[in-house]
């Protein structure tokens, strides 16, 4: 029998600690997802990731099933995204900056095959992804990966609807520019 | 190519977040507004793109939920106790000293420091007398009374000889300022005779007659105020 996000609060918060392993297994890739698609690293992203849990563990009874736990969570893990951001000082992680001044692959090469050329294409997509300002990656991220509705990342961000789509429609012209060089990629 | 300003309106139609209605009625405005097709085109592109980049293998999570559990009082000691290891003769000692006071307590024990030193005593065998200590009301109160006059005549007693010693004090300071005042009351009388001495002199002498009478010792005016042929 499969226990929603609720139920299983519920039993942790009577004491049933397996039940929280039980959520950290559901949503370890989500949130590592969002943590590593935000902050470029993947270091950053197992130590938002296991915060954002640990976090969610100590404030559970708080969790007044107003909103989604996966909105909650979310929120906690972008919290925790943004404090790496400012320790960090800057949105850029250090292999990220590496690449923006190096070379530039071709995705249609004919000496690629196609994994490659996957590859490569992956590799652009997330350097354009993280050279646009965090408030517009993090709208993208969870639109495009974490297939959240309009009005969740509103929920998440504390930001009206209208400001989410403002921001993905920027951040989608932006990455639009960066990637017209690529013919393969757009 | 003109910009449309329906930009809330693309980004809503991209994601398929509009109703059947309203998605119907974009439609039309794409098929022209060429601005809005060609945005729509592109953004598509763009998303198709971004999903090139997907997530491999993802590391499991340890989360270390027992650091987040509240520990109790004796844990707390017990990882004192680790990282001071001397707290443990301490805590031993401070222990034993209470399990001797409280024995020492238990055994009516009376341990006194003053004057004479210390000491202790072992009540244990000592017994107390408590039938002793029923006493009479009216003793009581008799007792009390008679103390309380004891007290009141002393108390009077020590009034009266203070009393006597402040008349005596002042009798001498009234005798001492008497016969100052004396002494000088005589000097003066003994100047102005010496005076009214001189002025007769001079007035037998020279002839002169003075208004006052050099006998007057006291300095009324004399009757004789007129000076003579």
């Amino acid at each position: 029998m499969q226990f929603s996000d609720e139920e299983l609060v519920e039993k942790v918060l009577k004491g049933e600690q397996r039940a929280f392993e039980v959520l950290v297994n559901r949503w370890q890739r989500q949130i590592y997802g969002l943590a590593l698609r935000i902050l470029g690293r993947e270091d950053d992203a197992y130590d938002v990731c296991q915060e954002t849990f640990l976090l969610a563990y100590r404030n559970l009874s708080k969790f007044r099933g107003e909103a989604k736990f996966s909105s909650w969570l979310y929120r906690i893990a972008i919290n925790c995204c943004h404090t790496v951001m400012r320790t960090r000082g800057n949105n850029l992680s250090l292999e990220c900056q590496r690449e923006e001044v190096g070379y530039e692959p071709s995705v249609e090469s004919d000496f690629l095959d196609e994994a490659m050329q996957k590859a490569q294409l992956s590799k652009i997509v997330r350097r354009a992804l993280m050279g646009l300002p965090a408030e517009m990656r993090e709208v993208i991220v969870m639109k495009e990966y974490q297939q959240m509705k309009f009005h969740e990342i509103a929920e998440v961000l504390g930001i009206p609807v209208s400001t989410v789509k403002t921001r993905l429609y920027t951040g989608l012209e932006q990455l639009r520019q960066r990637l017209s060089h690529i013919k393969g990629a757009l | 190519m003109k910009h449309c300003d329906r930009k809330e309106d693309l980004i809503t139609y991209l994601y398929g977040e509009m109703d059947a209605e309203q998605e119907r009625a974009f439609r039309r405005h794409l098929l022209s507004c060429s601005s809005c097709r060609v945005e729509e085109a592109s953004f598509r592109a763009v998303r198709t793109s971004l999903q090139s980049w997907q997530l491999g293998d993802v590391p499991q999570i340890v989360v270390p939920l027992e650091a987040t559990k509240r520990k109790s009082i004796a844990e707390y000691l017990e990882e004192m106790l680790a990282v001071f290891p001397m707290l443990r003769y301490a805590a031993v000692s401070a222990v034993a000293c209470l399990v001797m006071l409280t024995v020492a307590a238990a055994l009516n024990t009376e341990i006194r420091y003053d004057a004479t030193g210390f000491s202790v005593k072992l009540g244990l065998f000592n017994k107390v007398e408590t039938a002793a200590l029923s006493v009479d009301e009216q003793q009581v109160k008799a007792l009390i009374e008679a103390a309380v006059r004891e007290r009141e005549a002393q108390l009077r007693q020590e009034i009266e000889v203070k009393i006597a010693l402040l008349d005596k004090e002042l009798s001498e300071k009234n005798a001492t300022l008497l016969s100052k005042a004396a002494r000088e009351l005589k000097l003066e009388q003994r100047l102005r005779l010496q005076r009214a001495l001189m002025k007769l002199e001079q007035e037998r002498n020279y002839g002169i007659r003075f208004e006052q009478d050099p006998f007057n010792l006291w300095g009324g005016v004399s009757k004789s105020t007129s000076w003579g042929d």
